[in-house]
């Protein structure tokens, strides 16, 4: 259910109508249903994965924080997850299709029973799993507080890492030692399983994690209720691609009742209108031009590769911004308040501060649970370009398991060392805030502007590696760019740029030029009324020109 | 104490609500201001971007674009006028013509080294004009619809093929068409400026033998009829359409206000868009065509049946297969064993211009000129393989490496 396919708002007007007509438990529980059909839209199979983590990390943050699960949240938990496995892995969910719009369901009833083994193994498997934990329980809250931290502590990281790396990264390891293995001169076929990609499943899990490692570091209470956490973990606007929600952000508002202010819907249905402006009209309007130069065989002419390279900066922008705009959209409408993810990142004047305005839930995560704990700048020169090194190269490796996206995270992280000795190093406890409404600094000067655009050169290199289809495809484009590639004998293979992208991309950049010089991203409300009425209504227009771009899924969706 | 606390908390009361109520006039106003704007830009576009009245301009694609939200009956009345005079040019492309009606294709005469006739659509009627371009005494005969699905392709073949004398018959399936097979005329699945065709569509019967859904309405005199002067014809089509055409949308059926709005037939665009590409995926995703009945096994059954007419009359059946999708062998895995097993000969464009490769194509979905070329050579060459050798070396003048693809050898070569 993509946010910009009409299946989602008619999802949503049905969540909204019943949200506003029930008491706040009842909300809760409503958004709880919500987001399990939500991701169970995807494949209801991986449900299971979101129950398990929830399950696990619930217990871990209750042993962490107090040393005990009553009674009544381990039944709780242990039923959860039996039911999870029974209902996510032993019925054949393919079977039945639902569409909201126009609405129609259909269901092969004779087939709705497992088709493999593997369902019914997984719930045998979770309830001996179940058994055993209760079995060992006894003994798990007499060890001391420290070793039982140090073991929780252990056991998240474990838990949720090796699904993750499971996953995400299991084909793209035995690919890669197969490839190695090769060129060594063996040849051998190594073990390989066809493992499908849990969609989001990097976000919930960087999510979950953050709530387990802020209660062992003691910066919040672990939650005491099952179902306000697996609230916490599947609340549906930021579930598949972000923002990467904090616990102690995002749980304080799902535990007390929401008052749903005029301004604030005011605010979630302008970003709405400006995700979809940004998705439907720009991203999805640039993205014939961009497959056709980088998903062409043969080489092609260097001005198709910069022009195409260019347009793809705009377009994972509008892509994933775009979905941002709509999840905060979203959930201003139901008065939850997410974090920025992006704020302006291409007035950036150099790496640093575009990691601070670029994908600001995921950067400022790297920051606070691997670059600190790694030492951060606090060591020496040498360990601090470690550090930096180690977590942009495993931020890349974040958005995929290929190596161009570790090339990308390298060449981020080489960005930032060279840009080190020139910056000014920030406080550490500067460092330690996460920043929720990171404040645009304007350019003072004619040298502001062309360090932004230099810096956007860099980052579109960066983007040249980040969407190359093949390590050969880098080289080949680089020398290309350069003037050391082959000849090329043939024309332009770039496409007309779709027309709500001409018209739409010079739009945006009018109105972020505007928040950029008002320091606001509201700045439109102290306009003149028909000054916003023609805003509101070119939007529109661009957004219904844009519907008839082919709609694609979200890029980030794939990591 | 308690007076003034009061007295506060009633002041904030009562400046809240004064709050409240200002942002939800200033709110009241701004919308009213966005739908004065709509309108306007909705009377603009209109104006600007009207079909223009005389049918014999074409319209341009911002016309296009912006007109193709329109109700299909008022997009075929756009094209299709009360009388033959309103017609537009494209109105009569892509009707199958009536066995009568057909005329007698050439059969290959001394001077002319052989006779070609294509069967199927722009795709096949590129390769036809390279043909002729690269050997002038092949006789080459091309008939077709745009982007003709395989359904539309046989019956014409059936309409033509007892005046058809020619030594090969070439029978072109374009793998964006295949889905097509589902329906009964071009305007069901063709949203952007549809050409107003119909055609039979075929399923196979209880015995496995190919059975043709014949539409109401098989030529431009009875749409004509259906649009301007019988509207029972036009309900006993839509009838028919909603029973038997996969792709039939209630939502664009008819005449509505819609219609009148520019905005809101971009927003019945983007839905009947959406639609389309909803049953398209029930004929194919990612991984390939999905195993239906109504496809594979048609397609199959028609390509077997061509097959089998030509051979009958002394002619080489030839199946062309185009993969224009951005996917390499789509087409290939569910035509080839099908065609093998019927042992009938085909070529692929997948392994001459593959499909997931945008250099091989133009901007409006055709291939380039470079990858015509290659394609034409590999079929001449095929030909050359199976015909008469004697006969066709004749005249020929091809070059044997069917991988040089410059279209200037070929002209100076002929020169």
């Amino acid at each position: 259910m993509l946010f910009n396919s009409l299946s989602f708002f008619a999802f949503f007007a049905i969540v909204y109508v019943l949200y506003r007509l029930l008491p706040y438990r009842g909300q809760n529980g409503l958004l709880l249903v919500a987001g399990y059909f939500f991701y169970g839209c995807w494949d209801v199979r991986f449900l299971y994965l979101i129950a398990f983590s929830t399950t696990i990390d619930f217990l871990i943050g209750l042993m962490l924080d107090r040393g005990s699960v009553p009674a009544i949240e381990r039944i709780k938990s242990s039923l959860f997850l039996i039911s999870a496995a029974l209902f996510c892995l032993c019925i054949n969910w393919r079977v039945i299709h639902v569409s909201f719009f126009p609405f129609s369901f259909s269901c092969d009833s004779y087939a709705l029973w497992p088709q493999s083994l593997l369902g019914p193994s997984v719930l045998i498997a979770t309830i001996l799993a179940v058994l055993a934990g209760n079995l060992v329980y006894p003994f798990l809250i007499r060890f001391s507080q420290s070793v039982r931290r140090r073991l929780f502590i252990f056991l998240t990281v474990f838990v949720n890492l090796s699904f993750l790396g499971f996953f995400k990264y299991f084909n793209f390891f035995i690919d890669s030692a197969t490839s190695t293995l090769t060129a060594l001169g063996y040849h051998g076929e190594l073990f390989h399983l066809n493992v499908l990609l849990p969609v989001g499943i990097s976000f919930y899990t960087f999510q979950s994690l953050s709530y387990t490692i802020d209660i062992y570091r003691g910066v919040m209470r672990a939650t005491d209720r099952l179902e306000n956490f697996a609230l916490f973990v599947s609340y549906f606007p930021p579930l598949v691609a972000g923002p990467i929600e904090r616990a102690k952000h995002l749980l304080p508002q799902l535990l007390k009742p929401r008052t749903i202010e005029l301004e604030q819907s005011l605010q979630g249905l302008f970003l709405i209108l400006l995700g979809l402006f940004k998705k439907c009209a720009i991203a999805d309007g640039i993205a014939p031009c961009v497959n056709a130069v980088y998903n062409c065989w043969h080489p092609v002419p260097a001005s198709d590769i910069i022009f195409s390279t260019v347009l793809f900066a705009v377009q994972i922008y509008c892509d994933f911004s775009g979905y941002t705009d709509i999840a905060r959209g979203v959930s201003k409408l139901l008065g939850i308040e997410l974090i920025l993810n992006f704020d302006l990142p291409y007035f950036s004047q150099n790496p640093s501060e575009f990691w601070r305005r670029w994908h600001i839930s995921l950067s400022s995560w790297l920051r606070d649970y691997l670059y600190i704990p790694l030492g951060g700048n606090r060591g020496s020169t040498a360990k601090t370009y470690r550090n930096l090194m180690i977590t942009m190269i495993l931020g890349g490796l974040w958005h995929g398991a290929a190596w161009n996206y570790v090339l990308w995270g390298t060449y981020q992280g080489l960005l930032l060392c060279v840009h080190r000795p020139f910056a000014k190093a920030p406080k550490l406890s500067e460092l330690a805030e996460i920043r929720l409404q990171p404040r645009a600094r304007v350019p003072s000067s004619m040298a502001a502007i062309f360090r932004i655009m230099i810096f956007f050169v860099f980052c579109c290199y960066g983007w040249l590696l980040f969407r190359a289809t093949s390590l050969h495809q880098i080289v080949l484009f680089t020398l290309t760019i350069f003037g050391l590639g082959p000849k090329i004998g043939r024309s332009s293979v770039l496409p007309h740029l779709a027309s709500a992208a001409a018209i739409g991309i010079p739009v945006l950049f009018l109105l972020h030029l505007f928040e950029f010089r008002a320091k606001r991203p509201d700045f439109h409300v102290t306009w003149y009324r028909p000054v916003r009425g023609a805003l509101y209504a070119t939007l529109i227009v661009i957004v219904l020109i844009g519907l008839k771009n082919a709609a694609a899924q979200f890029i980030y969706f794939q990591f | 104490m308690r007076s003034e606390a009061s007295n506060s908390g009633l002041n904030r009361a009562v400046t809240s609500g004064r709050a409240i109520n200002r942002r939800l006039r200033d709110t009241a106003i701004v919308s009213l201001w966005t739908s004065l704007f709509l309108v306007l830009f909705d009377f603009a576009i209109n104006h600007v971007y009207q079909v223009p009245k005389n049918r014999l301009a074409e319209p341009t694609p911002s016309q296009i674009f912006f007109n193709a939200g329109n109700s299909l009956k008022t997009t075929l009345r756009t094209m299709v006028g009360p009388d033959k005079h309103s017609d537009r040019l494209i109105a009569p492309a892509g009707w199958v013509p009536r066995p009568s009606d057909v005329a007698t294709a050439q059969r290959s005469t001394s001077q002319a080294s052989l006779s070609i006739s294509f069967y199927g659509m722009s795709f096949t009627d590129h390769i036809a004009n390279i043909i002729r371009t690269l050997d002038h005494s092949i006789i080459v005969n091309s008939y077709g619809g745009p982007a003709a699905p395989p359904n539309r392709t046989y019956a014409d073949y059936l309409a033509r093929y007892q005046t058809d004398h020619s030594d090969v018959v070439v029978f072109g399936i374009l793998s964006s068409s295949v889905p097509a097979m589902g329906t009964l005329a071009a305007f069901t699945r063709w949203v952007d400026w549809p050409p107003e065709c119909t055609y039979p569509r075929y399923i196979l019967n209880d015995r496995h033998q190919l059975a043709a859904i014949n539409p109401i309405i098989s030529n431009l005199d009875g749409l004509r009829n259906a649009l301007w002067r019988k509207p029972e014809l036009w309900n006993a089509m839509l009838d028919q359409l909603s029973k038997y055409d996969c792709y039939y949308d209630p939502m664009r059926i008819d005449y509505s206000a819609l219609d009148r709005s520019s905005l809101l037939r971009l927003a019945r665009h983007a839905l009947v868009q959406r639609h389309v590409q909803a049953i398209n995926a029930k004929f194919e995703n990612e991984a390939g065509f999905i195993n239906r009945p109504d496809l594979g096994p048609v397609l199959s059954e028609i390509v077997r049946q061509f097959a089998q007419r030509a051979n009958q009359r002394h002619q080489l059946p030839i199946v062309l297969l185009f993969q224009d999708q951005p996917y390499r062998d789509h087409l290939d895995r569910l035509m080839i064993p099908a065609l093998q097993k019927s042992d009938i000969c085909f070529i692929t464009t997948s392994q001459i211009a593959p499909g997931n490769d945008p250099a091989n194509f133009v901007a409006d979905g055709h291939f380039n000129h470079e990858s015509d070329i290659r394609i034409a050579k590999t079929l001449l060459l095929t030909i050359k393989s199976r015909v008469d050798a004697a006969k066709f070396l004749k005249h020929s003048t091809i070059a044997s490496n069917p991988s040089s693809a410059d279209h200037r050898d070929y002209s100076q070569d002929n020169d």
